[in-house]
Order: structure tokens, then sequence, then C-alpha cells
């Protein structure tokens, strides 16, 4: 009698799951209740204060900055944001834009920076750094720019979890923790697995990354260490969010394993350089 | 593919006790340095593969080229003699001020001929074609955006050349496995094995392949290892398509040697390294 119930109890508690999360499609983000609330506080925000946000344009080690000026229009999209320039004749110049998805490793904390104004006295400003495209306001909008930083860190949060679906991997890892026997890695995974140890020795962080997520492509549970070292990787990359994600996994994955705690403390740390 | 490397080098001499060294070889991928040279690997550029873009790549390059020696007309052409560089479908064109000295290389012989692409005196960055020309460039990413795309034109006829030398070498190794008694280390073989083992540890690896080679050619199977040493030296020197040859013959040889898997683990690697 006790094994039939276990199985009927197997079956409930899969079907609780499939019904939970039978819309993980991209489209399940804009239905989310945190992000509508997100862009629509932006919505409301920025296009009345567009005089006060003033515009910097940077390459990736903002050793060049060029400043892009106060923008005429500002129009918060479903996916983006817009910034409007237009000249005398109300024609369209130049328009900036910020994709959401494309911030989603950025630190969003406004900094405090000693700038000075045309006249050249010394002036403090608040920098918003969102990937090439930095918002500056004057200290007296700071509340206006950390306003801006709450929502998008919102609508960050939302998109980091689809893009990670932790909850469609919950299912994967049970399903792995009841099998008795766990798959075996193929000749190819192998051969991605030499070449990310080879990158890793020789620095290139880059390639092993991608080699270690060829692993996961091919079979995303035969080789879990592939979490923990692809995790450590992301994390010397500064890519903070992906690496908290793949060590959740890890430890999804392996609960019982040996580096357990050195997972849970490099989660702690990424956490806290996220928040810093 | 010739096996022999002309410049400086190459033969290398199998010592008995290389076999322990797959396990501390670990340095596979760093540029590799002898006297005043450092030699280092061009990589497959695979995801630019289509030749528009490698042509683009090519010219990108070259504009930035500081010197070219023609060494089949012993001509040299400064940068600050090029009038214009045109690079055509199926060939590079040096236009120099004074027509005389006027330089063209087809794209055939350069995909033809090796390419070995090393730094003098950590100041030149060279990408030689020996008997065609020598490239001399100042910046080094210039030098290697020229050799990758050199050696991404060039792979299928490597990768054909490999597979037809292994083609030959496979009666050669099917008629050692079916011996019943293996043919032994001659004294003359033997005698080049430890001086070619002596030379690489003077780090004269160059010195060391040409001694190897010779053994070999004494008696092709009788230390079936030759091979798989001669493939370590030739990836030391980070010229990997050698290396990656020699090591498929040994694996040929001996297909269930004890390190066979430690064997193929490092033909991965150095696949991983060239981009392949």
């Amino acid at each position: 009698m006790k094994p039939k119930k276990i199985h009927l109890n197997l079956i409930l508690f899969f079907l609780i799951l499939l019904l939970g999360f039978h819309n993980t499609s991209a489209q399940s983000v804009s239905n989310n209740v945190h992000y509508k609330k997100a862009i629509h506080n932006l919505a409301t925000l920025m296009p009345l204060n567009a005089t006060a946000i003033k515009l910097l344009v940077g390459n990736q080690t903002y050793s060049h900055v060029t400043v892009l000026g106060i923008s005429n229009e500002i129009k918060v999209l479903e996916n983006s944001i817009e910034f409007i320039f237009k000249d005398a004749k109300n024609i369209t110049t130049q328009t900036a834009k910020i994709y959401f998805n494309e911030i989603l490793e950025e630190k969003i904390k406004p900094k405090q920076v000693t700038g000075s104004n045309d006249y050249g006295s010394p002036i403090i400003e608040n920098h918003l750094k969102l990937g090439t495209i930095s918002l500056v306001v004057t200290n007296e909008h700071s509340f206006l720019i950390n306003n801006i930083a709450r929502e998008l860190k919102s609508i960050q949060t939302v998109l980091n979890e689809d893009r990670f679906k932790m909850d469609e991997f919950k299912e994967t890892a049970l399903a792995y923790q009841l099998l008795k026997e766990k798959p075996s890695i193929t000749e190819t995974q192998r051969k991605y697995i030499v070449q990310a140890n080879a990158f890793t020795s020789i620095m290139d962080y880059e390639e092993a990354i991608n080699s270690y997520i060829k692993v996961l492509e091919i079979n995303s549970t035969a080789y879990p260490d592939a979490y923990f070292n692809l995790a450590l990787l992301l994390g010397q990359n500064n890519r903070f969010y992906a690496a908290i994600n793949f060590m959740e996994k890890y430890l999804l994955l392996v609960p019982n394993s040996a580096v357990i705690d050195k997972a849970k403390e490099k989660i702690v740390d990424w956490e806290i350089m996220l928040n810093n | 593919m010739r096996p022999f490397i002309h410049f400086k080098c190459l033969a290398l001499i199998v010592t008995f006790c290389f076999l322990n060294t797959y396990h501390t070889f670990s340095q596979d991928g760093f540029p590799y340095s002898e006297g005043e040279y450092i030699y280092r690997y061009p990589k497959y550029a695979g995801v630019n593969n289509n030749s528009e873009n490698l042509n683009k790549s090519v010219k990108q390059a070259l504009d930035h080229v500081a010197q070219i020696y023609d060494l089949k007309n012993k001509k040299e052409l400064n940068f600050k003699d090029i009038k214009e560089i045109l690079v055509l479908e199926n060939k590079i064109e040096f236009d120099a001020k004074s027509k005389k000295n006027s330089l063209s290389y087809s794209f055939s012989r350069l995909i033809d001929s090796t390419m070995i692409f090393y730094t003098y005196q950590n100041s030149w960055h060279y990408v030689y074609f020996p008997s065609l020309a020598n490239f001399v460039f100042s910046d080094i990413n210039k030098a290697q955006l020229f050799a990758d795309a050199i050696y991404t034109m060039q792979y299928p006829l490597i990768d054909k050349r490999r597979d037809s030398i292994l083609n030959i070498f496979i009666p050669v190794a099917d008629s050692f496995r079916a011996l019943k008694q293996k043919p032994t280390v001659t004294e003359e073989q033997r005698k080049l094995f430890i001086q070619a083992d002596n030379l690489n540890k003077q780090n004269k690896v160059f010195d060391a392949i040409r001694m190897y080679l010779k053994a070999i050619e004494l008696e092709k199977t009788s230390f079936p290892s030759a091979y798989a040493n001669l493939a370590l030296l030739y990836a030391k020197c980070n010229f990997f398509d050698y290396a990656i040859l020699y090591m498929k013959k040994y694996l040929l040889l001996v297909p269930n040697a004890e390190d066979a898997r430690a064997a193929r683990d490092r033909l991965y690697v150095w696949e991983g390294l060239i981009g392949k």
C-alpha cells in the first residue's frame, strides 16, 4: 500500500506545480503586477520632469563622455524609455533609448558627483548610470532620481526572474532528486567541460562561461558542477544577478553538496555587491 | 601542411618520462617565449566566417601595418610609402607611392602557406609566411586580427590536409596494432630521444621537436608515445594544428592506452583554444 500512496502524492504535487506555471512565456512579464506598476509609476514621473533630467552618453569604460543635454520629451514604453530631442522647429533631431533588457546586470543606484555648472561653479549632481546612458539631475531633484531608480530596480527584478526561470527549474531539480540513477555526461559535454577548464586556467572567463552554457544546453542536469563553476565565473565578471541565480540552482540540484557553505557565502557576497 | 616547421625549429624528442607530464602540463594557451621570440597563436573566427567579413577584417588590420618584408623578391615596404591598400576578392594589393615598391599577394598563396604569429624583442608583432612575406605590426590587436582572419580562411584547407595525412597513417596504425611482436626502439633512436629531452629541459622546444621528428623517421612505430610527446611539445609552443595531428596519430596507434582518455581531453583543450 505504501508505494502506491507516495506515487499518488507525487502526481498531485506535480499537478499543482504545473497549474502554477503554465504562463512562463515572455508575455507573462508584461502581465506581472509589479512590472505593470513600475511602468505606470515611471510613466507618471518621467515625462513631467523631463526638464530636470540631463543625459550623458559614454563608452563602455566611460573614458569618453558626451553630454546630450536635456530632452524635450520622455516616453515610457513597455520595454524601454525614449528620450526625444527636438530642434526649434519641433522636429526630432535625436532619440536616445534605454531598453530594460539591456540593463539587467546594471547596479541601479544613484551616485552623488561634484560637477560644475555652465558658469564653472561647483554643484552637486546625482548620476544614475544605465548602461552607456547616464541620467543626471541636480541635488534638489534627488528624490526624482531615487524614485526612478526604485522603479527600474523593480522592473529589473521581474525581468531577471523571467530570464532565469527559477520556478521551472525547481521542477527540474525535484525530478532530478527523485532519479535513482543520475544521467551521465555525453562525450560532447565532456569536450566542453574540458575546454571550460582550460579557458579558466588561462583566465579567458568569457569563453569558459560560453563552454559551460553549452554543457547545460545539451543536458541541464547531467553535470551539476557546471552551475557552481558558472556562478563563480559570472561573479568574477561582475554579473551578479546571473551568478546568484546559477548558485541557487546548484544548491537546488545538489542540496547536500560538500561546498554548500562556500556556495551560500558567495550568494551573500554577491547580494551585498548588488546592493552597494 | 608540411610536417616540418621551418622557422627555427621544430623537432621534439620524446622522452620516456613524458608520459607523466599529461597531468602536470597545465600551461597550454599562454604565449610561448624562447629567446627573444614570443610565439602566439591565431584563433578561428568561426562566427565571422563569411569571406566578406574576413576581407573586411584583413583591411582593418592591414591599415595599421608598420612594415612588409617581401621575402620572395627581397623587398621592403614601409607604411609611410603605402599610398593605398586594396583587399580584393582574390588578392591583397599594396600600392606604393613609388610604383616599383608596390606589392601584391594572392589569397590562395597566403592560405596555402604556413603562418607563424610571433612577437620579437617584446616590441614588434609579426605575421610570418615563410618564403613569402612577413607583416609587421606595432599593435598586437591588429596583428591578431590579421592572423585570425587569414587562419580562418586557411582552416578548411588545414583540416583537409590533416585528414589526408591521417588517412595515409591509418593502415600503418592498423598493421602496428595487428603485430604480435611490436618493434623495439633502436639505439640511435634512444640517443635522439634523450638528446631531445635534454633540449626540452633547456627550453629549446623547437630543436627538441626536430630531434623527435628525426627519431620517428628512423622507425615510425617503435615508440608510440613519441607521437603523444611530440604533440605536447608542439602545443607548448602554440602550434596547435601540429599538436592535434600528432595526438590523433597517437590515438590511432594505441586507442586503448592508459592515457588515451587524458590524450583525448588534451585534444579537446587544443581544439577549444584555436576556437574549434
